[in-house]
């Protein structure tokens, strides 16, 4: 089925209901709206394919069996999802003993990126616009918490500067890349 | 366990660990203090959805878009069915995955113990490590259960996987590796529970619980409380 993508205005229709309600239904519905948006980014993260099915399956199984915490003021349940499912691929690939292995596959793919397609080329100058507005140092914190999927200590200690410093720059920036985008007119998804 | 914000450094509620939540550049031990804290303050759930909004229009732009297997649909729709339908000896969390492996496990840990319980009967510590598993296996043959692995959160961590009662009376931690050194803590609405080390059994150590309060998930600590892999258990709707 295709998926319908760039925007959480289907979030207020009967199958989101139905998925909060719990029914495999609402499970089902949602899979196939957003299936495919979760699924790519957990691919994009753990760079294998049978890690990343278990990382949208555990974490869509998840979320659904524990629809009352997911509150409606936090925003559109797609990105609620979305961001469980980054945080769920970030945790496994962090596990050190399997990094490695990861990483060779993550090089391995590189030669079969021609079966990819960018989501929204549009979009995505968009964002390189507004990314290229920040201050370096705010713009090299992020691109490393956001491209090089670091955790903030590791971004601290690659810039080689204090946590504090560097939790700020990263917040920092994400904050204004987020008024610079509203203010860009389409604003986020 | 303190405050998020106190550790931060950064006032009252969750500030910059939110956009540092919505990146994944948190710890889990981070974010698990974050996603109390939003449970009960608006102010930083809206502040963590803004966030999230702006992590989710960084994907929508550059992560390059695949289709997922058709097989991982299945997999989703047949969890969801196992979930509302209790059916016998289906596994719900891993339906598409192979679960004769465990059958197998299950049954060779039968025959084991039958051997063992006769070789060591004259042994009070054996005789009662025989009883254990006898009581464990006659479990395991009249429950309907699910299994899950542990996601490794530090390195080093041994294969571990926790089979469990679908109507949350019991888990079974395996862990593969006499000598893992942890504990096993549950983690349920009733609160957190220490279970003690998992008992070497030849090549794994395993821990057996009942009464276990239906624990939403189980957690392996190191000596220095760190944890080293957790695991989410999901239970069919009651």
């Amino acid at each position: 089925m295709r998926e319908r993508t760039g925007t959480d205005q289907f979030d207020d229709d009967r199958g989101v209901a139905d998925f909060l309600a719990g029914t495999s239904r609402g499970l089902e519905a949602v899979y196939r709206r957003y299936g495919g948006f979760l699924y790519a980014v957990a691919r994009s993260v753990l760079a294998d394919d049978d890690d990343a099915q278990d990382c949208v399956h555990d974490t869509l199984l998840r979320v659904w069996q524990n629809a009352r915490s997911y509150r409606a003021e936090r925003g559109a349940l797609r990105t609620y999802l979305l961001v469980a499912v980054r945080n769920d691929a970030l945790s496994r690939k962090r596990a050190v003993a399997r990094h490695a292995r990861i990483e060779e596959r993550a090089a391995r793919a590189d030669d079969q990126m021609y079966e990819l397609e960018m989501t929204d080329p549009i979009e995505a100058a968009r964002l390189r616009r507004a990314l290229a507005t920040l201050p370096a140092e705010q713009r090299t914190a992020l691109e490393l918490a956001y491209f090089g999927q670091l955790t903030h200590v590791q971004v601290a200690e690659r810039l080689n500067a204090p946590l504090g410093t560097v939790k700020s720059r990263i917040a920092m920036a994400l904050r204004k890349l987020s008024s610079s985008l509203r203010d860009d007119g389409a604003g986020a998804p | 366990m303190s405050h998020p914000s106190e550790r931060a450094g950064v006032g009252p509620h969750v500030g910059d660990l939110a956009e540092l939540y919505a990146l994944g550049a948190l710890d889990p031990e981070q974010r698990a203090d974050v996603e109390t804290h939003v449970a009960q303050c608006a102010a930083c759930s809206r502040a963590l959805g803004a966030a999230e909004s702006t992590v989710a229009a960084l994907d929508a732009a550059f992560v390059p878009r695949q289709k997922p297997p058709d097989r991982l649909g299945h997999r989703i729709a047949a969890s969801a069915r196992a979930a509302l339908t209790p059916t016998p000896l289906r596994t719900a969390q891993h339906a598409a995955r192979p679960v004769a492996s465990w059958y197998a496990t299950a049954a060779a840990l039968v025959l084991a113990a039958g051997v063992g319980a006769g070789a060591l009967a004259e042994h009070t510590a054996d005789a009662r490590q025989a009883a254990r598993d006898s009581t464990i296996l006659a479990t395991l043959a009249t429950s309907h259960f699910n299994h899950t692995t542990f996601t490794p959160l530090v390195a080093r961590v041994p294969v571990s996987k926790v089979l469990y009662a679908r109507d949350g009376g019991w888990f079974y931690v395996v862990i593969d590796g006499a000598r893992c050194g942890c504990r096993v803590v549950a983690h349920s609405a009733a609160g957190m529970r220490d279970l003690g080390s998992p008992a070497a059994r030849g090549a794994t150590a395993t821990l057996f619980a009942q009464d276990a309060a239906r624990p939403r998930f189980i957690e392996l600590i190191d000596a220095a409380n760190t944890v080293m892999a957790k695991a989410t258990l999901i239970y069919p709707r009651s």
